[in-house]
């Protein structure tokens, strides 16, 4: 036995060792790929982008003061980011939809400002209402009060949206998430202004606000306590030193109308199954207490007249924006149609771009919608008064406060000092 | 758990590490260890299958004992049939229950009756048809004493659960897989390099080509009817590479990952596309899923070896048929074994169907007319067939067929070009490494070399991989 003890001993030496070999040499061969990775991370991590939605969310709620969430290289994730925040603040007034109801702020609602979140991103399409719905109605998500809802044309297309994408996976946790951020530092300037944006700064350019997350804290983008957007406070010089209607997204929206690009490929074709499920996912809503109001978010003069007017488009459109108000006005719904700025006494000034109202516009609306609401409705305290004063007070149209003149960012970086 | 995914990245070097840190204490912990990580590789996705799982491994191993003991002609009989009772009936459950309840409503429907027959919306288990074949080919072979059965309990449900290949294939034999989990196994560093390079090649397979490819094919066989012919083929060829990617990068990967843990699992795919006929593509395509029906289906039903030359053709268009049908529980499917079938028989009734069984152009860097030709209507037949495999239904799979013929071939795409360019990378690269087990087999080239490719694989795949989520085509058969 003694021998033999030696000799297994021996070879378990000799395999060891060989193991080792291997190891080592694998290590070597992955140790330049494991330290960029690694240096990466702690950036990513540094800045806030890689944190899982989730506890951005409970850092950003915790934060007394206002605090900007808003990743530059991961996904946004919109969706995660709002499901997490109608969690965590169970609000009685929601605000939903796609990015196009993002503008809608909780000042608007005074003094009922607190038990507003606006869960603008939520909605990508039919199947995300649907999926919205059914979780009010089975309890995985708190029940509001008031739903004000926002529609988009794109969710009636066949060739569009597929399944919902409010069961997606944090990009956190996900290896092909943390490729694309990867990806992204190419696209947006190198790794240099990745560290200078991130590490260093801990706060938002010219507004200052508490920022999580490289975008929040490199342009002073992303959402605030209260769910809303805070656009780029660039975009606002900008328009201060011209003041003129811009359609500012890339490419804009009147060039994809005109070219038939992402949203408005050609041919278009009505998917029945998707509008039913809005329908009945609004019906569903409907049937429960929730005080529902439904609306057609604003478009740009520009793009309301190119839709009109384009052939290939228009049975879309004009299905959108008429048949679709009044198959839900006979289900006894509130519905504001779409609207152009002309049709409140405004200019195309109040448009970020095509397809997106400004802050001050939104306030508009909900003026709009609290105007008309009944004596039973939660609303009925929302001081109006309060809210127009505040829309004639507006700094711009774009934006109810502007930063000081004057700034570039890496001044308003500096400032903080 | 998927092999392109973080969970994966992290658990098999956990694996790995445990398991040779183990290599002298005993093989039965080794054992253990592998069965544990297996099952905890397969829970990951829904541990409520496991038991599927368990029951059939428990089932088989038992009746092996069962029928070595006994000499007696009817039990042996009666025990094999509870083996394929217990083993087809959890895979019929499953995976065909619904398929034959609607065919049966449809049927019915024909005469007039409306039947209230409700059906089950039941899960697929992943990878159910790879491991039931698995542990039926161990009673099947000991029914037939080709081999006789383990008594290792631990041994037996590691070979069923082994997790590289418990979910997609390849199909393991007992006969040659279960001798390995009953032996030392020792690490051979030039075997575990040689695993790392054939996971690296799947992995830039599945995620780069197969993965890109799977957007392109998803739009043009969406919208058929809107796109004329030569955008249909271009999407079918875009679906025949993306397939090929997806199922032998996976095969790839599972065959590299064992043989870290010092397995060698056998060859699942030889280059198809390079095949010279229809006969030496069956022999490259799957291998493990033709070779099993070869020898359970094929030969058991009399084979070639039946007076009758007409029951030798019905024997390969059931075993074809079959095999369609293995892949899912769609007449689609039925379809896409039958069409091969009738490709087969043409070359069987020749006697040709055996005639290649070497590499295309060996020893040549490029094929001569003759092997071009054979090669390009070998694989336009295949890509027709395929069709009938990516189609939704029958009728998706005439509709697309109808508007790909309606319309000039002479027209030249302007839309979904794209995937070109991965056709061309995947197609380059596996000409020129195609007498090598795997295109990164390259061993003999100067280790500088080597790093720059192990390099350049690894930088396309963080620059061009899909990162979407697109599972595996074959976890759902």
């Amino acid at each position: 036995m003694y021998p033999l003890s030696i000799s297994n001993s021996k070879m378990a030496r000799a395999g060891y060792q060989t193991i080792i070999k291997f190891l080592v040499r694998l290590t070597i061969f992955a140790l330049p790929l494991f330290l960029i990775t690694a240096t990466i991370e702690i950036i990513w991590w540094r800045a806030g982008d890689s944190w899982p939605v989730k506890s951005a969310l409970a850092v950003q709620q915790r934060n007394l003061e206002e605090t900007l969430y808003g990743r530059g290289y991961f996904s946004q994730q919109f969706n995660l980011f709002k499901l997490a925040g109608i969690k965590h603040r169970r609000p009685a007034i929601l605000a939903v939809g796609s990015s196009r109801v993002m503008q809608i702020r909780d000042f608007m609602f005074t003094p009922l400002e607190k038990d507003f979140y606006n869960a603008g991103g939520l909605l990508h399409n039919a199947y995300d209402l649907q999926w919205l719905a059914n979780a009010f109605i089975n309890g995985d998500l708190p029940m509001p009060k008031v739903l004000i809802i926002g529609i988009d044309p794109w969710w009636l297309r066949a060739d569009r949206g597929f399944k919902t994408w409010l069961t997606d996976e944090d990009d956190a946790f996900r290896l092909g998430g943390h490729i694309d951020a990867f990806r992204e530092i190419r696209k947006q300037g190198g790794i240099g202004d990745l560290i200078g944006s991130s590490i260093l700064a801990s706060k938002s350019p010219y507004f200052r606000y508490y920022a999580i997350g490289s975008a929040a804290k490199k342009y002073g983008h992303g959402f605030r306590k209260d769910g809303s957007r805070q656009y780029s406070p660039q975009m606002l010089l900008d328009y201060l030193k011209n003041p003129k209607y811009v359609d500012r997204e890339n490419p804009p929206i009147i060039e994809r109308i005109r070219r038939y690009r992402s949203y408005f490929t050609v041919p278009v074709i009505l998917d029945k199954e998707k509008i039913q499920i809005i329908i009945d996912s609004l019906s569903l809503l409907q049937n429960t207490e929730i005080e529902m109001h439904v609306f057609m978010p604003p478009v740009s003069s520009e793009v309301l007249k190119a839709l009109d007017e384009s052939v290939e488009l228009s049975k879309w459109w004009q299905f959108y924006k008429t048949d679709m108000p009044g198959l839900l006005k006979r289900r006894g719904m509130q519905v504001i149609p779409v609207a152009q700025p002309a049709h409140l006494g405004l200019s195309d000034l109040y448009m970020i771009d095509g397809f997106h109202a400004s802050e001050v516009y939104m306030a508009q609306v909900v003026r709009k919608i609290i105007e008309n609401i009944q004596h039973s409705s939660y609303l009925k305290s929302v001081d109006l008064e309060k809210l127009s004063s505040t829309i004639e007070n507006a700094a711009i149209p774009l934006a109810f406060e502007v930063p000081s003149q004057n700034l570039t960012v890496s001044e308003g970086n500096k400032r903080k000092e | 758990m998927l092999f392109n995914s973080f969970d994966f990245a992290v658990f098999l070097p956990v694996v790995f590490c445990l398991y040779w840190l183990l290599q002298n204490k005993s093989l039965r912990i080794q054992n253990a260890l592998l069965l544990a990580a297996s099952y905890v590789f397969y829970g990951w996705w829904d541990s409520r299958f496991l038991s599927l799982i368990i029951i059939s491994s428990g089932v088989d191993y038992f009746i092996g004992l069962f029928l070595h003991r006994t000499q007696d002609g009817g039990r042996r009989k009666l025990l094999l049939i509870i083996s394929l009772a217990t083993n087809l009936g959890i895979l019929g459950f499953f995976k065909y229950y619904g398929f034959f309840v609607e065919s049966f409503v449809s049927v019915i429907e024909v005469f007039g009756f409306r039947p209230n027959i409700r059906t089950l919306h039941v899960i697929l288990p992943v990878g159910i048809s790879f491991y039931t074949f698995q542990t039926l080919s161990y009673t099947v072979d000991i029914y037939r004493r080709k081999i006789e059965p383990t008594h290792d309990a631990l041994a037996f449900f590691a070979y069923v659960g082994f997790f590289p290949q418990l979910v997609a294939g390849p199909i393991e034999r007992a006969s040659h897989l279960l001798p390995q989990f009953l032996k030392n196994r020792k690490f051979g560093i030039e075997q575990a390099k040689d695993g790392l390079r054939q996971i690296l090649w799947g992995l830039f397979k599945k995620v780069v080509i197969a993965d890109n490819l799977a957007e392109h094919v998803e739009i043009i066989y969406k919208n058929y009817n809107l796109y004329p012919g030569p955008v249909l083929l271009l999407g079918t060829l875009y679906f025949a590479v993306q397939i090929y990617c997806d199922f032998s990068g996976y095969s790839d990967i599972a065959i590299g990952t064992a043989r870290l843990f010092g397995f060698n699992l056998v060859r699942n795919f030889a280059y198809p596309y390079f095949s010279r006929d229809i006969g030496e593509f069956w022999r490259r395509w799957h291998i493990s899923l033709s070779t099993w029906f070869r020898d359970y289906v094929y030969i058991p039903l009399g084979g070639s070896r039946t007076d009758s030359k007409v029951r030798h053709l019905m024997n390969i268009i059931f075993t074809f048929t079959l095999c369609g049908f293995w892949h899912g529980a769609n007449w689609t499917f039925i379809a896409w074994g039958f069409l091969n079938a009738l490709y087969y028989l043409p070359f069987v009734l020749a006697g040709k169907h055996k005639r290649y069984t070497d590499t295309v152009a060996l020893g040549r860097l490029w094929p001569n007319y003759r092997e071009v030709l054979q090669i390009l209507s070998t694989f336009a037949m295949t890509l027709f067939a395929w069709i009938f495999f990516r189609a939704n239904s029958m009728q998706h799979a005439f509709g697309f067929i109808g508007q790909l013929f309606s319309s000039s071939w002479l027209e030249i795409p302007t839309v979904e070009k794209n995937g070109l360019l991965y056709v061309l990378i995947i197609l380059v690269v596996e000409w020129f490494q195609r007498d090598k087990q795997h295109a990164l087999q390259i061993d003999k080239i100067p280790v500088w070399m080597r790093w720059v490719t192990y390099y350049a694989v690894l930088t396309s795949i963080l620059f061009l991989a899909n990162t979407g989520h697109v599972p595996f085509i074959y976890f759902q058969f």
